[in-house]
């Protein structure tokens, strides 16, 4: 029950500055994005009974507490970006954790960073490359939270291939529970040590995230380590250019490359080949909606360029980054790239050093572009293309496009550009991780179920390819997930967004093309649960053991208790199996 | 911004923020470590997102679609804000929205509404209506600097250069020496310059970020009027806020045939011709602080007057299209080319510089209504200079000098000296002896 009672115990856990319920202040988090597909607006279903914002472990485990005992529904979240960070029911306390900021410890000695919840990849990258060291830069880009990341959802990012991704990068854990009980899990609850997120000491990796994570359902994760991973660059990289064209300087021992194939089967082998090579820093297929827009100052530059129809033509790309920790190892490196690109008869499209011999490229692309299209086809596409292509060029010049990419990779800067500047939102789909051939298989679905909504008018024209993904670990995995970009103000698209994304749901059960990671809230599991051994079930009972009084809003996660909550995140009320 | 336009305007804007919160933070790929990292210096003390840019556009958007009254709790988060315009830049690097605009829109209605300012910005407002100055003075005492100093009147006499020494270098006597000294070596250069005395009008700086746009529009139209009607082709100011307001708003208000620059461009390009010699030697480690007027917010005014339209289903684009000012083409490298000029002396550069550099916390009418916050800023900005081991601390703003030295009264600098740009020019001009 909210009360004053409720009010005023929890002011007195952190003082009057630091909690609030003025209406103003509440608006500012019900506000969110992805709201619309909720609510047809940029709000979200409930706006928040009060804000709090903790700065310590122990004000956290007291604000729980004292939910506890006042029957307080509450919601944490640590740079809270999207619905799921917000509310889901009535009445819900929202805890920002913006004031636990804090790098706590790297340890070179064994490659980890303690971090609380409001420290944003960036910082941590920062402080990281400043020891020789590397964070895994989740897709969400450098400005979320990689604690967030790592305990509260599921988190892939451009880097993948030598940095794994969150979900596995996960070290220790403190875990304020929904009870209030503060658990300190793998190594740091037996010895206060970090390295480890299972044994020696309790293990609940699989209970506190498992693949998705439980977005902010199951508590309050106060601090945690993630693994670090070596960097051959400077400690602090030089930025050139001018905003919106900022660049890291040329890295010794790093190129960027940007490969095509000739299609989906050539794409494959050149992953699994790249994998297994083990020579690259990323490999990160961005479609070429994207690539584009990360390359251009603005949606008129884009749509020019856009409407030549040359970069719809090549569609199998990845941004390939080798690094190396020695000349020698790079000149390998290198040589193995460019052996696996011939090997594969892929393309170099543009690259950060740029060799005479990759003339042979631009001959090989010439030809695929006159094979598709014809001479007099492939000979207008071009003519379009190149003038407006050769001004950015003049502009920015030569390099400009590896080094946007290439900076991009590394710094997760330009997340927002590539996806929220077309239309102002986005929703994603797919994305389980995966073999090489099923995530591709997934990237081939993305474009059939998309299609049907971009001719309806509510998604944006993109030619339904916008899948976007990394391998992972050398190849081991890879995930392709379903970006899609439509309007927010228009309610119709946002809507029609929604649907888009329940046919998504089913499309990768009916596949078996992996756990769709929106397949979360009830009714994703409504929709995968049956076929894919009853998980529900699991996850229920997980959040009773863990929250008896169901206080821990888990409207977003799983609904198991007395609240009545949103059914989204994105609307999916109304959704209806075809 | 056209001051003309209102918060409705700015709705679609709005409504396409994403919350991702890079508002809070100075560009990313700018971050060098987690002590300096955030641009805002409202959020960085509140906390609350309603205090960040983006939250203060969700407060708008309630406003408007009546969520949310105008209360006082909307004043506090709308002025304890310094207008620096960090916000803008570290958006406008992926999004082309106007966030800083929209909250001067949003200062705009709350005024035209009746609601705002608070009243503590009262006197600073009725002051510029009576006095033509910020400071409460009588006019006649806005040429006190210049007593006894031989120099055109521009009202009388014509000159290529207008000096413009702004309200507050003129009224406040820690401050006189600036335009004193400027002026000084304009002549000393061979510059053929006059001023306006007693009849130099306020910029109207103040009237704009505090939200009178009504009041803006009329004295700023008055100023180029006055300006065109004199002849003047150039006009040079040491005053950073008169030089963004002039450079970045006034090209909105009315046709202008005056150029303006800030002083540290003016002595930079005289510098360069030989016409300045610095060549005493300045054996010191200084640390430069960009002002935001000076800086990202003296960006040139581009006008646009078109339409949005959408392609593709739901890309936005403009007809014709549409150029952003995102902070960039301010004033940074001419200060730090003429300070770099200067023999024996180094530069130190904070983590936080030009575009991205954080606030002194002065602006905005912030100095006026929650002085503590501003001094709050100052002080992470102090501390963030005096981390780079420099023994002097340089701006080019009235406001930055004075908020700035308040931090540093109170020891916050060691022993980090505030300077101001003119202070080491006059110094290696051999003027002065830097004590």
């Amino acid at each position: 029950m909210n009360s004053e009672e409720a009010y005023r115990a929890l002011e007195e856990i952190v003082g009057p500055d630091h909690i609030s319920r003025s209406p103003l202040v509440m608006d500012s988090y019900t506000f969110q994005f992805n709201a619309d597909n909720m609510t047809g607006t940029n709000w979200g279903p409930f706006r928040p009974w009060a804000v709090i914002l903790p700065a310590s472990t122990e004000e956290v485990q007291a604000i729980v507490k004292a939910c506890n005992e006042y029957d307080v529904p509450f919601k944490a979240f640590s740079t809270g970006w999207a619905i799921m960070a917000a509310p889901s029911c009535e009445g819900c306390l929202q805890i920002d954790l913006r004031r636990m900021n804090n790098v706590i410890e790297i340890n070179e000695d064994n490659m980890y960073a303690v971090v609380e919840p409001y420290v944003a990849c960036a910082v941590l990258q920062a402080e990281a490359m400043r020891r020789g060291l590397n964070c895994h830069i989740h897709g969400a880009g450098s400005n979320a939270s990689i604690l967030a990341s790592a305990t509260s959802v599921c988190g892939q990012g451009a880097t993948g291939v030598s940095t794994s991704h969150s979900n596995r990068n996960l070290l220790g854990v403190e875990w304020v529970t929904p009870a209030g009980e503060v658990l300190q899990l793998g190594s740091a609850g037996q010895n206060g040590e970090w390295f480890t997120g299972d044994g020696p000491g309790p293990s609940l990796r699989g209970a506190m995230r498992g693949f998705l994570g439980a977005l902010g359902g199951i508590g309050v994760f106060t601090r945690c380590a993630v693994k670090l991973y070596p960097w051959y660059g400077p400690v602090e990289p030089e930025v050139e250019g001018i905003s919106p064209d900022y660049y890291l300087e040329e890295l010794d021992r790093f190129a960027g490359f940007q490969v095509a194939l000739k299609d989906w089967e050539s794409f494959a082998d050149f992953c699994y080949k790249l994998g297994e090579a083990e020579i690259a820093f990323t490999a990160c297929r961005n479609a070429p909606v994207v690539t584009l827009a990360a390359m251009v100052d603005s949606n008129e530059a884009f749509y020019e360029l856009w409407q030549a129809g040359v970069m719809q033509e090549i569609p199998y790309s990845m941004t390939v980054i080798i690094d190396a920790g020695s000349d020698r190892e790079f000149e390998y490196r290198l040589r193995v790239f460019h052996d696996l690109v011939d090997s594969c008869k892929g393309v170099i499209l543009f690259a950060s050093r740029i060799k005479p011999s990759y003339l042979k490229y631009h001959l090989r692309l010439l030809n695929w572009l006159r094979q598709r299209l014809g001479a007099v086809g492939a000979a207008r596409k071009l003519a379009r293309f190149i003038p407006p292509f050769s001004r950015i060029i003049r502009e920015k010049g030569m390099d400009h496009f590896a080094r946007t990419l290439t900076s991009a990779m590394i710094k997760g800067h330009m997340q927002s550009r590539a996806i929220f500047r077309f239309g102002g939102s986005f929703i994603t789909s797919f994305g389980a991780l995966e073999t090489i051939d099923n995530a591709i298989a997934g990237a081939k679905a993305g474009i059939e179920v998309k299609l049907p909504y971009i001719e309806k008018g509510y998604l944006m024209e993109d030619t339904g390819d916008n899948a976007w993904g990394t391998l992972y670990e050398q190849g081991a995995l890879m995930h392709l997930e379903e970006v899609a970009a439509y309007d927010p103000s228009d309610p119709v698209a946002a809507k029609g967004a929604a649907e888009f994304m329940g046919d998504t749901i089913i499309a990768s059960r009916d596949r078996h093309l992996g756990f769709c990671f929106c397949g979360f809230s009830e009714v994703g599991h409504g929709l995968l649960s049956e076929d894919t051994s009853n998980y529900r079930r699991w996850l229920a009972e997980i959040k009773r053991a863990f929250d008896p009084q169901d206080v821990s809003d888990g409207g977003y996660y799983i609904s198991e208790g007395k609240r009545e909550v949103a059914a989204g995140p994105f609307g999916l009320t109304e959704y209806e199996e075809k | 911004m056209d001051p003309r336009h209102t918060l409705e305007d700015y709705t679609k804007d709005l409504k396409r923020c994403c919350h991702c919160s890079m508002c809070k933070f100075i560009p990313l790929i700018q971050i060098k470590n987690s002590r300096h990292s955030q641009v805002c210096p409202a959020i960085s003390q509140k906390h609350f997102h309603a205090f960040c840019a983006g939250g203060k556009m969700h407060a708008a958007l309630a406003l408007l679609e009546g969520r949310i009254e105008a209360d006082q709790d909307l004043l506090d988060v709308v002025y304890q804000c310094s207008t620096c315009g960090g916000c803008d830049v570290s958006c406008k690097h992926n999004r082309d929205l106007e966030p800083l605009e929209a909250l001067f829109a949003l200062r705009a209605h709350l005024v035209r509404e009746g609601i705002g300012p608070l009243p503590e910005h009262e006197p600073i407002l009725k002051s510029m209506r009576n006095y033509d100055n910020v400071w409460q003075q009588p006019r006649q005492m806005k040429d006190r600097w210049a007593k006894g100093l031989t120099v055109k009147n521009l009202k009388k006499e014509s000159a290529e250069v207008l000096y413009f020494a702004g309200c507050t270098f003129s009224l406040a006597p820690d401050l006189m020496r600036v335009p004193l000294d400027t002026l000084g070596i304009l002549l000393e250069a061979g510059v053929d310059v006059g001023i306006l005395g007693s009849e130099e009008p306020c910029c109207a700086s103040p009237a704009f970020t505090i939200g009178d746009h009504d009041f803006f529009m009329e004295k700023a139209a008055a100023n180029i009027r006055m300006f065109n009607e004199l002849g003047i082709k150039k006009v040079v100011t040491s005053c950073a806020g008169c030089f963004g307001i002039m450079s970045g708003k006034y090209p909105a208000v009315e046709k202008m045939e005056f150029e303006v620059m800030h002083a540290v461009s003016y002595i930079e390009e005289l510098v360069r011709e030989g016409r300045i010699k610095l060549t005493e030697p300045v054996r010191m480690k200084v640390t430069y602080h960009d002002p935001c007027h000076l800086g990202r917010q003296s960006e040139p005014y581009i006008p646009w007057d078109g339409k949005e339209e959408k392609v593709l289903n739901s890309v936005v684009i403009h007809d014709p299209p549409k150029k952003y000012r995102r902070g960039t083409l301010g004033v940074y490298e001419a200060p730090r080319a003429v300070l770099r000029a200067i023999p024996g002396l180094e530069l130190a550069e904070m983590d936080r510089i030009r575009e991205y550099a954080f606030c002194c916390g002065s602006g905005g009418g912030v100095k006026t209504a929650f002085p503590q916050f501003a001094l709050n800023a100052a002080r992470e900005r102090v501390s963030e200079a005096r981390e780079t081991g420099a023994e002097a601390l340089v701006t080019a703003c009235p406001w930055c000098e004075a908020n700035l030295g308040e931090a540093l009264a109170e020891g916050n600098g060691g022993r980090m000296r505030l300077l101001d740009f003119i202070d080491l020019v006059k110094i290696a001009t051999g003027g002065g002896s830097g004590e």
